[in-house]
């Protein structure tokens, strides 16, 4: 038998038969499309439906401008909070292990898994006027239920995990040898973090802020519970979106293409490049 | 000005326990096998790794004392290091890279650019300047690397396998300029390798490591001519036989090794038995034959298998697995009429008189 | 801790608004849209309901009366419709699938809560003009919104209360949620909204005959259900012993 058949007969009994293959293959096509599906049909449904007659007046309406701006300045400051009181927690978290490092991940991770809801009700019993820290805040004169503050520590309490998780992910895959290269070139601690770290760590930060941003902007339970429903100060786009849909759901649809058109905007100019692992 | 190590440093469950002098305007080459500690010890003098005993001191400043709990942060070490893995920053451009530890000092940026750029310069790369690591060649990052460990103005210049990484005729440009780069700085030089012709080139002397320990030391020609260990035989290509030499006939020795006997002539200075005898043969010394070689005068003749044949141009070296192994060299053209390859098996013969004794 | 408990089981169940009362299975199962003003009297009737029909099950939800008449008429689920106001079932009949035998059964009105203790002192209905004053009422498309704003207007202090408004809740029991939790410190709600459970923690202001609201509920089967006898069933059921559970909760009945 001369060798190149010896070869194919092998590679085809180690793969298994051409039939399995395109077998599997198929399989994988058909839950590939249908995962597509899951998403593209809902979205393509809601564009569908958008009354576009009306929409160019619900879209340009007082209403809806002001929730979009609101939306935009919380989502903003949200993850801009979330990254200043989330890096150092990141950083923590990237080190070698240390007793009570798993509880502290489990209590960071905690908002991504409880229900918006009940994270507005557990804010309210931390800050609200008869809260823990917040009555000390109230007896002060601050408050922040009811005000865009308020609004801006509900959006950040739900999209800090993520961007905690996004840079403690940099930071433990990151090359401490560069750290080390930098220490005997004669570099401070604080000149190594900010020259070398920080630059390299670029990607995650980003990729950890536009996901805290993009939940961010969708925030709406913990939103509504914490900071209330109030035009201009909490009525953020989902609460907007919210309260129209109780009497007139083609304005909703036309105001929820802003958030699909907003979020869409922001992924499509990252161009995925977050998401690629490093 | 000169460098002093005494260490013990524990990394797991390796030890390794180092005692090195190196003085300016010399090249010293720390030389042994993989795993053999060597860049441990680069690491423990960059202050990477604090040793667990002794004392590592440059020009009379301590920069670690075990006992004393004395231990200097890399940073505060007048030490460059280029790494075995080079370790360039990969989001700076090389003239960034190379400015990087004046910029640390706080040396304005472009002062620090300008002498990047003439560092680059002198190593050939000023047309390079602009490009980041992913985009250099291996010799060019090689070259960056150097600079920029020279661009600290370093007392101690250390160097881990600086040629490893670089394919062969990368390897030969950089050697070149390595020596020159070298011979230049007025500091003291430590290099670390594992390849003795980059260490017999670039080093006025050698430490070879083995182990974790240090087994012998000296400049390349004297570990040549007398090396004390199967490596450093190996290293310089000889055959090494090491055990107890005792008398067999008057004027003929037995030296005893773990693997097998060799009968060498008595050396006049020993009076009797003596532990720890060293004997180096040459391989070309050694004869090969397909059968057993009658009357012959060699006193030694091995029968074993042949383990390898490796042709280097127009000489074949082949091992053998007799007791003790010897390797010889023959002609291309004897290994190819004998028929040598593995599993063959040979004679091997050597005359007493060939076998050089070093005594302890 | 306990009332916070509470408010978040609570707040949960309300936005998911749906509460089901019978063996579910094989039974015949009823559809019912009611306002979130009916939900403990409504929970009461739908048992009594079951336990006379038997094979039957009962669904609810409860939501803010726009909400409800929203999805009857994008979705037509509902078999059974109670609003709040007649303007909500109005958009049923007539955008939506139509009714059948529409019924007003029970009236309403309305009263000032405050937080336990009356943190700003509200002695009437005029202080939630006062400057200062955090006022949660329903939105403005919510029956209990709606409602609210026309004591207001009455009052003759609409202006200065809609400025003292920090939140529009999406139904009347997130005003009684936020008044409940001490949040704010003056809401509108209805008089049946202050229930046994929430009694000890809240203050009532009563609000004068001149200038209190009556709400009109209003009760039909949605035409096309294919539960009809059924339905019809239910609607008798509200109008005859429905009216004496209504009563007990608050509500007035009769002509």
């Amino acid at each position: 038998m001369s060798v190149g058949s010896r070869d194919a007969t092998a590679a085809r009994s180690s793969f298994g038969s051409t039939v399995e293959t395109r077998l599997a293959l198929a399989c994988g096509a058909v839950l590939g499309t249908a995962g597509l599906a899951l998403v593209i049909l809902p979205i393509a449904g809601l564009v569908g439906r958008v009354p576009w007659s009306r929409a160019g007046d619900v879209l340009s309406s007082d209403g809806a401008l002001t929730a979009l701006a609101l939306s935009l300045r919380v989502s903003t400051s949200a993850a801009l909070l979330a990254l200043v009181l989330g890096f150092p927690l990141a950083w923590v978290l990237a080190r070698p292990p240390f007793p009570g490092q798993s509880l502290v991940r489990a209590v960071v991770v905690l908002p991504l898994v409880l229900p918006p809801v009940v994270g507005g009700v557990a804010l309210l019993a931390a800050l609200g006027r008869r809260g823990v820290v917040g009555g000390v805040l109230a007896d002060l004169g601050v408050g922040l239920p009811f005000t865009t503050a308020g609004a801006v520590v509900a959006a950040t309490f739900v999209c800090f995990p993520l961007l905690v998780l996004a840079i403690e992910g940099g930071l433990s895959s990151l090359d401490r040898r560069l750290e080390q290269a930098a220490a005997t070139l004669g570099a401070s601690a604080w000149y190594t973090l900010r020259r070398v770290t920080l630059p390299l760590l670029r990607p995650q930060i980003v990729a950890g802020l536009v996901l805290a941003w993009a939940r961010a902007l969708g925030e709406f339970g913990a939103t509504i519970t914490f900071a209330g429903n109030l035009r201009g100060r909490t009525q953020t786009l989902p609460l907007a979106v919210y309260e129209t849909l109780q009497s007139d759901p083609a304005s909703a649809i036309a105001l929820s293409l802003i958030l699909v058109v907003l979020s869409l905007t922001v992924l499509v100019a990252l161009r995925g490049r977050f998401l690629a692992a490093r | 000005m000169s460098l002093s190590i005494d260490v013990l440093v524990r990394r797991g469950p390796f030890d390794l326990r180092a005692a090195v002098e190196a003085a300016p305007g010399e090249t010293v080459a720390l030389l042994g096998p993989n795993g053999s500690g060597k860049s441990t010890l680069v690491h423990a003098v960059a202050g990477l790794v604090p040793p667990s005993e002794g004392r590592v001191s440059l020009d009379g400043e301590v920069l670690d004392d075990a006992s004393r709990r004395v231990h200097r942060h890399p940073r505060a070490r007048p030490v460059g290091v280029v790494f075995q893995d080079l370790r360039l920053f990969p989001h700076l451009t090389a003239v960034e890279n190379v400015a990087f530890p004046l910029r640390a000092a706080g040396v304005p940026r472009p002062k620090a650019r300008e002498r990047a750029r003439s560092l680059l310069a002198e190593l050939g790369l000023a047309a390079r300047g602009t490009a980041r690591p992913p985009d250099l060649s291996g010799g060019e990052a090689q070259r960056v690397a150097l600079a920029r460990a020279l661009a600290g103005s370093p007392r101690l210049l250390l160097l881990d396998e600086p040629l490893s990484a670089l394919d062969v005729r990368a390897r030969r440009e950089i050697r070149s300029l390595l020596r020159r780069v070298l011979a230049g700085f007025e500091g003291i030089r430590v290099l670390v390798t594992h390849d003795p012709v980059e260490a017999m080139m670039l080093a006025d002397r050698l430490v070879l490591l083995e182990d974790g320990r240090v087994t012998q030391e000296g400049t390349p020609e004297e570990i040549r001519t007398g090396p004390r260990t199967h490596y450093a035989a190996e290293l310089v290509g000889m055959n090494l036989f090491g055990g107890k030499l005792v008398p067999l006939e008057p004027g003929v020795g037995r030296l005893e090794t773990p693997t097998g006997h060799v009968v060498v002539a008595w050396p006049e200075e020993a009076a009797g038995p003596v532990e720890e005898t060293i004997g180096l043969l040459r391989p070309a010394d050694v004869a090969l034959h397909l059968a057993y070689p009658e009357g012959g005068s060699a006193r030694n003749v091995l029968e074993g298998t042949v383990i390898s044949v490796a042709r280097e141009g127009e000489r074949a070296r082949v091992r053998i697995a007799s007791s003790p192994p010897v390797v010889a060299d023959v002609t291309a053209g004897s290994a190819q009429a004998l028929g040598l390859r593995e599993g063959v098996r040979v004679w091997a013969s050597f005359k007493a008189l060939e076998v050089r004794l070093v005594l302890p | 801790m306990n009332r916070l408990v509470t408010v978040a089981i609570a707040l949960t169940l309300m936005i998911s608004g749906c509460a089901r009362i019978g063996a579910g299975g094989e039974n015949e199962e009823l559809v019912v849209f009611a306002a979130a003003s009916l939900t403990d009297s409504f929970q009461e009737i739908g048992s009594a309901f079951v336990e006379q029909y038997r094979d039957v099950t009962v669904t609810f939800n409860f939501g803010p009366s726009d909400g409800l008449a929203t999805q009857i008429v994008s979705e037509g689920v509902a078999d059974v419709f109670a609003s709040a106001s007649p303007r909500w079932m109005d958009a049923v009949a007539n955008d939506g699938p139509g009714i059948i035998e529409r019924r007003d059964f029970a009236r309403n009105r309305l009263v000032v809560i405050v937080p336990a203790g009356n943190p700003v002192t509200v002695s009437d209905i005029n202080d939630l003009g006062r400057p200062g004053v955090k006022l949660v009422l329903a939105a403005e498309d919510v029956p209990a919104g709606t409602y609210a704003r026309e004591a207001l207007a009455k009052a003759g202090i609409v202006a200065e209360a809609e400025r003292n408004v920090v939140s529009n809740e999406q139904d009347v029991k997130g005003v009684v949620q936020k008044i409940v939790l001490g949040e704010a410190d003056a809401g509108i709600v209805y008089v049946t909204d202050v229930t046994p459970a929430i009694r000890n923690r809240v203050e009532t202001v009563a609000i004068p005959g001149t200038l209190n609201v009556i709400a009109t509920y209003t009760i039909a089967v949605i035409r096309g259900t294919e539960h009809l006898a059924l339905a019809r069933a239910f609607v008798a059921f509200v109008l005859g012993r429905g009216q004496r559970v209504l009563e007990r909760h608050g509500f007035a009945t009769g002509p």
